[in-house]
């Protein structure tokens, strides 16, 4: 995960389970012209060692960007979001949370853990694709610097 | 009176003492009444029993202060007075008022110039009071046994109830939760196909996918409408308030500004009365009412009224439409999940007064509709004073 700064290539994280979903995640982000590294993550215990920089992902990159799904097996999103709320490196990285649907408790959990974004997944493919453009604004309001050069 | 007993000539029977003993001694409880107040004079020994009365407790007193004593019991009395006659009364006493089984006999008392001085009251049959007791005690416990039974049951069906909730409640949280992922996957994917391929499908291979992608859309509304009837019957975060219904009733009608707009529809409303409950609730519930009757109009443009009227132990609320109406053999059936009576010319998921139902019976009301085919309709339910809040 290794970027050149002059490439200036977004390193945006994904932690999610679906297959399916990633593709269209990818899509997504591809149809937003987006210049992006993805690192996908699909397992939540694996994300979790990413979150507390356990093992291999001790001294990986910080991305940009994580995007998290709430509902993974065994370990919800919102673990994996308080682990990398609790360390150090990560702790001020933009997070967007991803649900397929929304649940009581998810506005606390986003203020709780400073969440950037909630995004719900949506139904249509269109809306989908749109999701890139979201996280292209959301990316590009957090790094003005990036954008002046 | 038999052969022991000395006979006497009836000059030496007819005396005050003898007299007395012949009622200090009758089985039969009998009083006798003086005047026109009915004053009571004499009472027997039994009388008393019956009565669970002192005699001192009943002498001197207004026979009509006497427990038992009814309308109809004086009204006898009174016609013994006017006419002379004998009176003899069967069965209970006044039904509602007093449960208790007497007969009586009364008859006149004349003086010495044959003029009416008073009565005598004599009970003919009857439960004494002791008697009576018990049996009332008795019914008393058959009463409450058979309350507890109906408590018990009640409370069986409450747990059912309950049960039936939770597992709605679960079904409906899997359905929004777990069942949209891969109805997700469905209508993407199948529109991805639709998108990456376009012209390269042959005709038929298109018509499949669009199949698909229908199919997968029509579950999700489907799917939504089921998680709506699901939170109209449970507690939401918000909680019961003080709901003014006319606020609610405009912010149906901005929800609905545009389905309004379009049909040129004339929504309107009487005052609406405050009632206790949860806002989201009612506004499902005048939403659908209002949205069905905008969605089912008929020829002329819809004109839709809303009003109260205050009803028994609570409000009947009338939404009244001039739309295509409904033959009275489906009235039942549009109130059922997913129940429809149009095809697809007219878009829904037949949730919505399945959802209007759950509300209302929520909250202890009731819900009907009153219509004729092309003779619009009106939908009718009852919302008790409490806001029927069971909880």
């Amino acid at each position: 995960m290794s970027s050149e700064p002059k490439e200036q290539k977004f390193q945006i994280l994904l932690v999610e389970d679906n297959p399916g979903d990633i593709y269209l995640f990818r899509q997504a982000l591809k149809g937003a012209g987006l210049n992006f590294e993805l690192t996908v993550i699909e397992d939540g215990a694996e994300a979790l060692a990413f979150a507390k920089r356990d093992g291999k992902y001790a001294g990986s990159p910080v991305p940009d960007l994580a995007v998290l799904d709430v509902n993974l097996p065994k370990i919800q999103g919102t673990e994996v979001l308080g682990a990398m709320r609790r360390n150090e490196e990560l702790a001020r990285v933009p997070v967007a949370l991803m649900t397929s649907s929304a649940t009581p408790g998810d506005q606390a959990i986003s203020k709780e853990f400073n969440v950037t974004r909630y995004i719900m997944k949506p139904l249509d493919l269109e809306d989908f694709l749109q999701i890139g453009n979201v996280l292209k604004q959301l990316l590009l309001e957090r790094s003005p610097h990036w954008l002046k050069n | 009176m038999d052969a022991e007993v000395k006979v006497k000539p009836e000059q030496e029977l007819d005396t005050p003492s003898l007299w007395r003993s012949i009622a200090e001694s009758s089985p039969l409880p009998m009083a006798v009444l003086e005047g026109d107040g009915h004053i009571i004079c004499y009472v027997n020994p039994i009388f008393c029993r019956l009565l669970g009365k002192g005699r001192e407790d009943l002498i001197g007193n207004a026979f009509s202060g006497v427990a038992l004593v009814g309308d109809e019991c004086l009204s006898l009395l009174d016609r013994v007075y006017q006419t002379g006659h004998t009176e003899i009364h069967n069965g209970q006493e006044d039904g509602a008022s007093h449960p208790f089984y007497w007969s009586y006999a009364m008859w006149p008392v004349l003086a010495a110039n044959n003029s009416i001085v008073g009565a005598v009251f004599q009970v003919t049959e009857g439960t004494p009071f002791h008697q009576q007791a018990a049996a009332m005690n008795q019914a008393l416990m058959i009463a409450s046994v058979h309350q507890y039974e109906l408590r018990e049951e009640a409370e069986t069906l409450n747990e059912q109830l309950r049960r039936a909730n939770e597992d709605l409640k679960q079904f409906a949280f899997a359905a929004s939760h777990d069942l949209q992922e891969p109805l997700r996957m469905i209508t993407s994917y199948s529109q991805l196909l639709l998108k990456g391929y376009r012209g390269q499908l042959d005709s038929e291979a298109a018509v499949c996918v669009e199949f698909i992608t229908k199919g997968a859309r029509q579950m999700r509304d489907l799917l939504a409408g089921l998680l709506s009837y699901s939170a109209a019957g449970a507690d939401s975060r918000e909680g019961t308030a003080h709901i003014n219904l006319n606020m609610v009733f405009e912010m149906v009608k901005q929800n609905l500004k545009v389905a309004i707009e379009e049909s040129s529809a004339v929504v309107t409303s009487e005052h609406l009365p405050d009632i206790e409950g949860q806002q989201s609730h009612f506004v499902q519930l005048f939403q659908n009412l209002i949205g069905n009757a905008i969605k089912y109009r008929g020829e002329r443009s819809p004109r839709i009224h809303v009003s109260a009227e205050r009803h028994e132990s609570g409000w009947r609320f009338a939404v009244t439409d001039n739309g295509m109406g409904i033959a009275p053999e489906y009235f039942a059936k549009i109130f059922g999940v997913f129940k429809r009576l149009h095809g697809q010319a007219i878009p829904g998921t037949g949730i919505g007064l399945a959802i209007c139902q759950r509300v209302v019976e929520r909250y202890g009301g009731r819900i009907w509709v009153e219509s004729q085919a092309s003779q619009g309709a009106t939908f009718y339910f009852t919302l008790p004073m409490s806001g029927g809040i069971d909880e």
